[in-house]
């Protein structure tokens, strides 16, 4: 796992004393102390580890912060000035650096930010096999226009990568477009996927939806676009103008279940014409990525 | 001592002034060639932010690559770094702390601040370059002179 945008003696700590296939989260704040979403629990994190007491753990300093996120940015804070004005940077290993501080505004747009108060960096993980429950009902006879409706942190992401690792490879094959905005799904460095996304896939990264599918659809031809939390208006007039012109759609957004989608009003278009054949409803019970029913194109549940 | 031994001797005596006076003359060069290149850094990493963005690493990889003057193995290990400065030995004290702060606050910034940095440390580079070009060429042709001069007159001395 890659730690080396922390400081040393933290980025220790965590190889010595956490194993990575639990580690979500870690939380730095400007003088406050170190925590780390372990297990899905938050902790405290010092030098002897996991630790239940804020004055045990280690203390971030605002100076630390900005080292942080020059190391994130590979001493080029100037390359990704873009991305901080999103909020976010992703580096090697498809590792999310979310970054929160002052915002600077120049004539009503984002400028950069600078006085960074805290920053939350997350770590994917892999998991092959995740979406096999969603396969049968989401291609079986062909593949449909489907989307994954889950509240934050249910896992939506990885079961999305999972499928189009699968749909990827299936037989015969189909070609998909992964349209990567945050370069979380693909974590794209240099062009090359640092995660297992499957052979047939072409990823436009670092790009708006809309503009990414629109774009992607005249130079790649996909079969099958595969993109992740739609939300703005622009994006579902995309999603819908790529499903009207032949090509499959597998989407995610982020709603608690079925009915509070329903009460989204950017999705009535979608909704109303039955734009996706299938819905798949996650939730963190039992565990995350747990998939609590599959519904069709009128909510009826088929699972 | 013959004719042929003091002639030997007055040819080594210039030759040996000449190359004193070349060596004077060398640390000059060196400053004039490293501030030239470095002016040449600090435009690549200016074009860098406009267009392609790559970042520093990237920048000071590729032009190490044709550097021919000392800054090519500081780039070197900047690049191996970013974090930590190397020393610049042949400098004196006052341009090590000019040079060593313009590479401190290479990529720390957001894109409009690097690029007033960029801007106030190439007219600083600027400076240094053309005074070490005005003074490499009065002094060169001079020390040239003078150490042969100083040679032939040893040499004349010795016969």
């Amino acid at each position: 796992m890659n730690t080396n945008i922390l400081p040393n003696k933290i980025s220790e700590t965590i190889d010595r004393k956490l194993n990575s296939d639990r580690l979500y989260e870690i939380r730095l704040r400007a003088n406050k102390a170190l925590t780390v979403n372990y297990g899905g629990n938050f902790y405290y994190l010092g030098q002897d580890g996991l630790c239940d007491l804020p004055s045990k753990a280690f203390n971030i300093s605002a100076q630390m912060l900005h080292d942080v996120v020059v190391k994130a940015a590979d001493y080029s804070l100037y390359t990704v000035n873009r991305n901080i004005c999103d909020g976010f940077i992703t580096i090697e290993g498809g590792i999310r650096v979310g970054i929160a501080g002052e915002y600077v505004w120049e004539n009503d747009k984002i400028k950069t930010i600078k006085n960074f108060s805290g920053l939350t960096v997350r770590f994917p993980h892999e998991i092959k096999g995740c979406a096999n429950a969603l396969i049968k009902p989401f291609i079986s006879g062909e593949l449909r226009n489907c989307l994954i409706v889950s509240p934050p942190a249910c896992g939506k992401t990885t079961m999305l990568r999972d499928l189009c690792r699968s749909i990827s490879e299936m037989s015969p094959a189909s070609n998909v477009l992964l349209v990567d905005e945050r370069s979380e799904m693909a974590a794209c460095q240099n062009g090359i996927p640092q995660l297992d996304i499957g052979n047939n896939v072409d990823v436009i990264s670092n790009c708006d939806k809309a503009t990414a599918i629109m774009r992607g659809i005249r130079s790649m031809n996909p079969q099958v676009i595969i993109t992740d939390e739609l939300s703005r208006s622009a994006d579902v007039e995309a999603v819908y103008t790529a499903a009207s012109s032949g090509v499959k759609i597998i989407a995610s957004v982020h709603a608690a279940d079925q009915y509070d989608l329903m009460n989204k009003t950017t999705f009535d278009n979608l909704i109303k014409h039955r734009m996706f054949a299938r819905y798949a409803v996650l939730s963190d019970k039992p565990t995350i990525g747990t998939v609590s029913g599959i519904y069709d194109e009128n909510f009826g549940r088929i699972y | 001592m013959d004719f042929t031994t003091r002639l030997l001797l007055f040819a080594l005596s210039a030759t040996a002034g000449l190359a004193v006076g070349m060596f004077f003359a060398k640390s000059l060069k060196e400053k004039r060639d490293f501030y030239e290149e470095l002016l040449g850094f600090a435009n690549a990493v200016s074009a860098d932010m406009t267009f392609r963005q790559d970042g520093i690493r990237a920048v000071s990889s590729i032009y190490a690559n044709n550097c021919k003057s000392k800054l090519k193995h500081f780039l070197e290990e900047f690049c191996e770094t970013p974090s930590s400065i190397p020393e610049i030995k042949f400098l004196k004290a006052g341009e090590n702390v000019s040079v060593t702060d313009f590479f401190s606050r290479l990529g720390k910034s957001d894109l409009v601040t690097q690029q007033a940095e960029i801007e106030r440390s190439k007219s600083i580079i600027a400076e240094r370059r053309d005074f070490y070009k005005n003074k490499f060429s009065t002094m060169y042709p001079m020390a040239i002179k003078l150490g042969l001069l100083c040679g032939i007159a040893l040499g004349i001395i010795m016969l």
